[in-house]
């Protein structure tokens, strides 16, 4: 599965993709695909690194090898699989350990890493962080979400003729969904958007804004997201021939035309990166989350016939039958 | 819509109440008298009826439950697709009510209602808060009555926020008049915290859920429950009109299939009547057909009883010509006819001559082949259309159909010269058998059958005692003056007889060749006679023998002589006479003959007693027994009708013998026959060795005498020597 995954595996690497793009002009295919190997960084700063990873699963554990194997030595992985009590005394001990830099993967490393006041923490792989309290000065995170920028470039060369998107939330995605907003303009797109407080409201409003957009953009909110009402509102997108963006590659067998979703290695740089830029400072500077660099591309290839979407050449590499 | 179950019980209570009403108005009407033999309970029922009856319970039974279940059935049904569309609803309104949550704004109900308007089983639909108190939104349908349901309390409220079987729990209320409610939550969901991360449909735990109000919706479904209860109804009415057809063709069936029970009724009621000449189907179904079977094979069996107890009831059973009691029937049913119609016939009565001497010679089995070769005879002879009987005996009667008198003395005629030709052959002897006829002429419908017995009967008899082998017919007019009664009186005659003690003893000498001091009478019995004076035994003598009553007669003449014997007290008087077989036969006769000499104070020595050899041989037995017996009281025997039979001489030393009486047939011709003389002789020689006399019968003449004197012979006796007179003469 791992192998499979890999040979699919892109990445997408656009010129000076940590700002916004400045036009919306698809990118050249050889310059969209980039290669596994991962660039070469600066010696790491002599701080030791304790990666606190929420648990052993491969959707922490990987980003937590990624940044390890990067750091080498300085780093450490610790994962709270333990009792409550001793996850406490985990945390505790770090507390005093002099010369230390925190990473936690996952919500509840980070949640017990509030405790950690005086270490630099980043963290990473969390969504929804604002609901927890986890950014200070201290604490800073790594964005779930994939580089937005390329997301609507690469959607725009698929969709020329695609307008408006739609796109809901729950509250607290402004900077997401300012951040999107000039994105989805750069490329030509106009974005809706909907804040809503529960998956009802959701399918309402989804419905609702059937009218004004000819595709989606669904963004990972659990908080308003449920299992039914993605059903339900990956069907509707179907019966009305609405194009979806979707977070993951298991909704494209209910109807999305593409995902988008973030990787690991580029998530390991952007902490590895602030981790840098924290030196010995007692802040961590830079935005309170850094967004991802690159994205991986999966098309449905179903959906895009159906949708009568015409997939260029360097996309079609990508293209999946679900 | 079907009636309610009590308007349904009042109308059948009012129609409970009519029917005496309507039972008082119908008496007396043919349907009510014929429903009244029908249900009375001495009337047999019928099988079919039974059959159908209890098909008829079953099919209303069976009715019954079917519509019962249907109708439960179907009202279960209609709750539940009522419940499934309520939940359909509720889903729909759940979806649509979103808006009215998301906006918190009542009047966004719009797509609801218009929603819901579309199903008249939707009367009310509320949209309730987390609380479940507060109406957030509603809906009513107009002008309908929507029945109380009582406000979602806390348990409600608690049951319906469970949330832990990943479900919603629904609740549902009935209400009356086919109205339900149904509560359900209305739910938010939100995937786990960590959910998006490996994000997976197949992941469907840990979702979170909340509870952020209810929908309360009342449903009516009177009209379906309606509908379908009409169609109930229809399909039931169609059902029972099924039931009565299948009910009808059961009928139909079941008799059709019991027809030939039915069928048995009539053979069986004529069979119950007597009548054996019937015959009972035996096809069709197996069961019956076997019934069938078994009926023909008793009513054969009952054929021949009948024809067998009818032979035995109407036929003798020696000779299979008819009986007696068949006879006078046929001759009662001729009288008759002769009384209406008119004519004549014959009744013919037959006698053998000398039948007696064949039985007592050659035994009964002899006689009895005699009768029967006699009964052919007769059989052949007679037309086919007469009726010959065995009457009793060696008498046999004759029914001769439409005959006038010279027409029956043809008759009789025929029968003698048929008689003239036949012989029996018995034992190598070839023997002429004869019998006497006598003819009465029915002509009078006023007579009875057993006055023409009794015609009949006198005229054999007076052909009897004129000569035997001859045939008389009745004189009617003479009939007053006939002494001697016919046969058919005989038994009241004798027992009038003895009953007077008005038998009479005759006397005939037996005279002494040698000079023998006893002087021997024997004693010969007579019966007064209106017309002769006396009879001789040849008259009644068979008739006392048919009757049983010789013994009677034997015992009154012993007393009568031993009275004679009192009074006389002659020590040479010496008294001979013959004991009947019916006499010896008795077990107490010898100590009949010590009480005798013992109340009449006279010795044995006076009395001997004849024994005819015929009835030694039949009797030899017993005489063994009682004659020494007798012998050593002095009594004396003689043995009568000596030599005329082959064993005469074997009888003389079996018992102590005194006399030989020779029988007549050696001593009518003994003049003239040198053989005879010889036989004489011979009988004489053994007398004398063994000390006995000897007596000869039918001495005719001086002659006779003479050579018997020669010849040694004691005694002689005839009516030459002295003829048998009442009077006693010392």
């Amino acid at each position: 599965m791992r192998g499979r995954s890999l040979s699919i595996l892109v990445f997408l690497v656009l010129h000076g993709c940590a700002q916004p793009p400045q036009d919306a002009k698809p990118m050249p295919a050889n310059e969209q695909v980039a290669t596994s190997a991962s660039p070469p960084r600066k010696a790491p700063s002599p701080m030791q690194v304790v990666i606190l990873a929420s648990e052993d699963i491969p959707a922490y554990s990987t980003v937590a090898n990624a940044i390890a194997r990067q750091l080498g030595k300085r780093a450490s992985i610790h994962y709270l699989t333990g009792s409550q009590l001793e996850n406490i005394k985990a945390v505790a001990k770090l507390k005093n350990e002099e010369n230390t830099q925190i990473v936690s993967v996952g919500l509840n490393a980070s949640i017990a890493a509030k405790s950690l006041g005086n270490k630099q923490v980043i963290f990473c792989q969390v969504y929804n962080h604002q609901d927890y309290g986890l950014l200070t000065p201290r604490r800073k995170g790594v964005s779930m979400l994939p580089s937005i920028p390329k997301t609507f470039s690469a959607w725009r060369s698929l969709s020329p003729s695609v307008t408006d998107i739609g796109v809901i939330s729950g509250p607290g995605f402004d900077d997401v969904i300012q951040t999107a907003r000039i994105s989805a303009k750069s490329h030509g797109f106009r974005l809706h958007h909907k804040t809503v407080n529960s998956d009802k409201e959701y399918q309402y409003a989804y419905k609702n804004m059937s009218k004004m957009v000819q595709a989606y953009w669904l963004l990972p909110d659990n908080r308003v997201l449920s299992e039914h009402i993605l059903r339900d509102v990956m069907t509707f997108s179907v019966r009305n021939s609405k194009q979806v963006a979707v977070f993951s590659d298991e909704l494209l067998k209910l109807g999305g035309l593409f995902s988008v979703s973030s990787d690991y290695h580029d998530i390991a740089n952007q902490v590895i990166e602030r981790l840098e830029q924290a030196g010995v400072t007692d802040i961590v500077p830079g935005p309170d989350i850094a967004y991802l660099d690159k994205l991986k591309l999966r098309i449905n290839v179903v959906m895009a016939k159906n949708l009568g979407v015409e997939i260029p050449e360097p996309f079609r590499k990508f293209a999946h039958a679900p | 819509m079907l009636p309610k179950p009590t308007d349904l019980l009042a109308k059948i209570t009012l129609i409970l109440r009519k029917l005496p009403v309507l039972a008082a108005r119908l008496k007396g009407s043919a349907f009510y008298n014929r429903a009244e033999i029908y249900f009375s309970k001495n009337a047999p029922k019928s099988i079919a009826n039974r059959i159908l009856a209890l098909q008829f319970a079953w099919s209303i039974i069976i009715y019954l439950l079917f519509i019962g279940a249907l109708w439960f059935t179907i009202n279960l049904v209609i709750v539940n697709s009522v419940r499934q569309q309520g939940e359909g609803w509720i889903s729909k309104l759940d979806e649509l009510g979103i808006p009215v949550y998301a906006t918190n704004d009542p009047t966004q109900l719009n797509d609801a209602i218009s929603y819901v308007r579309n199903f008249p089983e939707v009367l009310r639909a509320q949209f309730l808060d987390v609380s479940g108190k507060k109406i957030t939104a509603e809906y009513t349908r107009k002008n309908v009555h929507i029945s109380k349901f009582k406000p979602l309390d806390a348990k409600a409220i608690g049951q319906l926020k469970q949330t832990e079987l990943g479900s919603k729990q629904l609740l549902f209320e009935k209400g009356s008049n086919s109205q339900m409610r149904i509560s359900a939550p209305i739910w938010i969901k939100s995937i786990s915290n960590d959910g998006m991360i490996a994000f997976s449909l197949k992941k469907n735990d840990g979702e979170k859920i909340e509870t952020i109000g209810f929908i309360d919706i009342v449903l009516d479904y009177s009209h379906i429950s309606a509908a379908l209860n009409r169609n109930l109804m229809y399909a039931s009415l169609i059902i029972a009109l099924m039931m009565f057809v299948a009910a009808y063709a059961g009928r139909v069936t079941v008799r059709w299939a019991l027809s030939p029970l039915s069928e048995l009724e009539e053979p069986l009621t004529r069979l119950a009547n007597g009548e054996t000449d019937v015959t009972v189907n035996s096809t069709g179904d197996k069961e019956i057909a076997r019934i069938g079977i078994a009926l023909n094979t008793t009513i054969s069996a009952l054929k021949e009883r009948d024809e067998t107890l009818r032979r035995m009831a109407n036929h003798d059973s020696l000779t299979g010509l008819v009986n007696r009691k068949f006879f006078v029937e046929q001759l009662e049913r001729e009288i008759g006819r002769i009384a209406q119609s008119g004519g004549s016939s014959a009744l013919f009565f037959f006698d053998l001559d000398r039948f007696k001497h064949i039985n007592d010679t050659y035994g009964h089995a002899a006689g009895d082949r005699l009768l029967i070769q006699i009964s052919n005879q007769l059989s052949q002879r007679k037309r086919v259309i007469d009726l010959v009987s065995r009457f009793g005996g060696d008498e046999f009667t004759l029914l001769v159909y439409n005959v006038d008198r010279s027409s029956a003395l043809e008759v009789a005629e025929s029968f003698m010269q048929l008689m003239r030709e036949f012989m029996f052959y018995e034992a190598g002897d070839m023997l002429k058998i004869h019998f006497s006829i006598g003819i009465t002429i029915i002509d009078d419908g006023t007579l009875s059958s057993h006055d023409y017995l009794k015609e009949a009967d006198t005229a054999v008899h007076e052909a009897k005692t004129q000569g035997r082998n001859d045939f008389r017919i009745f004189q009617r007019r003479a009939l007053l003056h006939n002494a001697p009664e016919s046969g058919v009186g005989w038994h009241e005659r004798l027992q009038e007889v003895l009953l007077n003690n008005e038998a009479i003893p005759y006397y005939q000498p037996l005279i002494g060749l040698k000079n023998q001091s006893e002087h021997i009478r024997e004693v010969l019995l007579r019966i007064p006679d209106m017309e002769h004076g006396v009879l001789r035994p040849g008259a009644f003598m068979p008739a006392a023998e048919r009757f049983g009553l010789m013994a009677e007669f034997d015992r009154q003449m012993i007393k009568k002589v031993a009275g004679v014997l009192a009074v006389q007290k002659n020590p040479n008087l010496v008294f001979s006479m013959n004991l009947s077989e019916q006499f010896i036969e008795e077990d107490n006769m010898v100590e009949f003959m010590k009480g005798v000499i013992t109340d009449y104070h006279v010795s044995p020595k006076h009395f001997i007693f004849e024994l005819p050899e015929q009835l030694i041989i039949r009797n030899i037995n017993r005489l063994k027994l009682i004659i020494p017996e007798l012998s050593d009281l002095d009594f004396r025997f003689a043995i009568d009708d000596f030599g005329s039979g082959f064993g005469s001489f074997n009888y003389i030393k079996k018992f102590p013998v005194h006399f030989l009486k020779i029988n007549s047939s050696l001593i009518e011709r003994i003049n003239n026959d040198s053989i005879d003389r010889i036989s004489v002789r011979s009988i004489v020689d053994i007398a004398v060795d063994l000390n006995m006399q000897t007596i000869a019968k039918y001495a005719g003449d001086d002659e006779s005498i003479r050579f018997l004197q020669q010849l040694g012979v004691d005694f002689v006796q005839g009516n030459f020597t002295g003829k048998p007179t009442s009077e006693f003469n010392a």
